[in-house]
């Protein structure tokens, strides 16, 4: 090392400068370790709450794929069955349960506008759905069937398909995905459609001798309306129908104030205005007012097939078993009620003899009484050959028909001639309405969630409302009278005033389209009789039927168990 | 001399080393910027792009598609002045069935 090197470098001279700038280095290095941590956190929490939105995203596309596993099932397979060729069905469902192929049912009718809308991939249906907008972000899911065990035929006419599913939902938010899963299962089942599901149906829209009834402001339907002839309106205001109504002729009849109008039109300009919710559709095809149940079955399944000669109150038994349900022939009254023990007690009464049947759903025992005779105790309950529920059959008329039908129990009391209810027949645990019919406010009766299900069914003649009952008397239950009306008696005397209306929870099926009451066709004001309030029950929609009830040569297809058992859980991320 | 250039080194060194890290750091800052705004570019974008079509329709469309005052719902294919009326024999003010 030469002399003048060492002295430059013995030389401190500009060390303070360099030391100052290494620090000041050292501090912008650390102030910029400092900024990259606080990006860093940054992007982290922008990560999260992206992922929290996708989170809800996908739950919510989790949601929909519920609905849309509904719709498939309830609204397209339903509609496909309903509208498909009775027989097909038949032989289709029936070699598919022999096949042991339910998947394969559900793709063939599963269908939107004549679109399958399920794919077979290997032993699994998909149906998917892609890139659906959702807030900021967007959804996909797959909704994969799989068979939950093989198809069975359940009984004449009625096949069980039980599936399993799948949903896999990915919500998206700013690219980052997000899965959700969810499974369950469900069980479709195939059967022939029923009456029970109108609020009112006419095979002919007039009194048996062609004479003309109204709908007017006193008349209120809330559920499907059809007739196979023309419907009649009068007024303005006229009826209010909020369920979907449809006739088979083109044109509908218009008071128009006394001079009567046939046009193709909901209303006619402002004298007669009926007010439609769910529409009003003309010319639609007639539906046949013809069942596969025959009057014959329904008699069967009371006397357990056995022979009961001469008049009577039968309960026919196998020793000490019932062998079917209740058998009248002749005449007779029936009351329903509910015992101090929650039991369905039957009083029937024919001339002198009165019998009290009580039903004991808990100990499966039906006990009869009788005045002056030993009380029998029997095994099981009066609900027919099949067991489908309780059933009272009267080789007669019934002159006198009242009561409470009991929480837990499904029954059809049906009649060859006439049956008169001469008092409130009402569900024991159903919802009263609450307001006026037609008016703001107005939450119609309802019976959701109970089991107990009446029919009312005269096979050769009419139901009729006694001149007995009440003032605004309430009916819970299906009336069907096949070749006659459900009708009011003396409802056009005016002596007997102004009864109030008449509310039902059910629908009324009949031949013919009988008087309730009658009304000024000038001032529009009640003269006798009662209005009419019918308020469809809801869960005859779902294939729910009072037992042994007469059903449409058509088939319907659907589920009500889809949400019962959700099993969730959070997916993988893709 | 030397000592002088040890300064101009120094100095080079530190100017060169500040830009550096003014420029690291801008782009810090701008990332930081870009993370707050970022999510709001980015829902508009896919949405527009690839979910329009998926978009439920405006609710004017739901509206016209089904009427909610029945009066005003249907003269049955707008053919009112060809619709057809039928007129059949006035009654006699008789009450009328309901």
């Amino acid at each position: 090392m030469g002399q003048r090197q060492r002295h430059v470098l013995r030389n401190e001279k500009g060390v303070v400068l360099v030391i100052a700038l290494f620090v000041l280095v050292i501090l912008l290095i650390l102030s910029a370790a400092f900024l990259f941590q606080v990006v860093q956190e940054s992007l982290m929490a922008r990560h999260e709450r992206e992922l929290a939105k996708s989170f809800y995203i996908a739950e919510g596309g989790m949601n929909s794929a519920l609905t849309t596993l509904n719709t498939l099932i309830n609204t397209d397979l339903y509609n496909s069955i309903s509208t498909t060729n009775p027989q097909l069905v038949s032989t289709r469902a029936s070699s598919y349960v022999t096949a042991h192929d339910g998947l394969g049912f559900l793709i063939e009718f599963a269908e939107d506008n004549n679109i399958a809308q399920f794919t077979l991939s290997g032993t699994e249906a998909r149906h998917t759905v892609s890139n659906t907008a959702l807030g900021s972000g967007s959804f996909d899911f797959n909704i994969i069937i799989t068979e939950k065990s093989d198809p069975v035929v359940v009984t004449v006419d009625q096949w069980d398909f039980p599936y399993n599913y799948r949903i896999e939902s990915t919500g998206r938010s700013s690219g980052l995905p997000k899965k959700i899963l969810l499974s369950g299962d469900f069980t479709v089942r195939i059967q022939r459609d029923n009456f029970a599901k109108y609020a009112l149906y006419t095979d002919h829209h007039t009194t048996p001798s062609g004479g003309t009834v109204w709908f007017t402001d006193k008349t209120n339907f809330s559920g499907p309306v059809h007739t196979n002839d023309r419907l009649s309106f009068a007024r303005n205001p006229s009826g209010v129908f909020d369920g979907v109504v449809t006739q088979h002729v083109s044109t509908a009849r218009f008071y128009n104030q006394g001079s009567p109008i046939l046009i193709d039109a909901d209303y006619n300009g402002t004298y007669d205005v009926p007010t439609f919710n769910a529409g009003y559709t003309r010319s639609v095809s007639t539906v046949t007012l013809a069942s596969s149940v025959q009057q014959q079955d329904v008699s069967n399944q009371a006397t357990g097939g056995q022979t009961l000669t001469g008049n009577g109150i039968f309960i026919p038994t196998s020793g000490s078993n019932l062998a079917g349900g209740i058998f009248i022939r002749g005449d007779a009254n029936v009351t329903m009620a509910v015992d101090g023990s929650e039991n369905a007690a039957y009083t029937l009464t024919q001339g002198s003899t009165t019998k009290n049947v009580t039903v004991n759903r808990t100990t499966n025992q039906t006990i009869v009484t009788e005045v002056g005779q030993p009380t029998l105790t029997y095994n099981g309950l009066p609900d027919g050959v099949d067991n489908l529920g309780t059933i009272i059959y009267v080789d007669g008329a019934i002159n006198a028909l009242s009561g409470t039908v009991q929480r837990d129990t499904e029954i059809t009391i049906s009649s060859q001639n006439d049956i008169i209810i001469n008092n409130n027949v009402t569900y024991q645990d159903s919802t009263a309405a609450v307001g006026t019919p037609g008016t703001a406010g107005y939450v119609p009766p309802n019976a959701t969630d109970t089991t107990n299900l009446l029919g009312i069914l005269s096979w050769g003649g009419n139901v009729r409302v006694g001149t007995t009952a009440p003032n605004n008397i309430t009916i819970d239950g299906i009336v069907m009278a096949r070749n006659g009306i459900f009708t009011v008696d003396s409802y056009s005397n005016a002596a007997l005033g102004v009864r109030g209306t008449a509310t039902m929870l059910g629908g009324a099926i009949t031949q013919f389209y009988g008087g309730f009451g009658t009304f000024s066709g000038t001032t529009g004001l009640q003269l006798s009789g009662y209005g009419r309030n019918f308020v469809y029950d809801g869960r005859t929609l779902l294939g729910n039927s009072p037992p042994y009830f007469p059903s449409l040569n058509t088939f319907i297809a659907f589920t009500n168990d889809i949400t019962d058992k959700l099993i969730w859980q959070e997916g993988d991320n893709q | 001399m030397i000592q002088n250039k040890w300064a101009i080194l120094a100095g080079t060194i530190f100017l060169a080393v500040v830009a550096m890290i003014i420029v690291i750091n801008s782009k810090i800052l701008d990332e930081i910027q870009n993370v707050e705004t970022k999510p709001h570019v980015a829902s508009q974008a896919p949405s527009s792009t690839h979910s329009q079509k998926h978009r439920l329709p405006p609710p004017k469309e739901v509206s016209s598609a089904v009427p909610d005052a029945p009066v005003n719902a249907t003269v049955v294919s707008g053919t009112k002045s060809k619709k057809q009326i039928i007129y059949e024999i006035p009654l006699d003010g008789t009450p009328l069935v309901q």
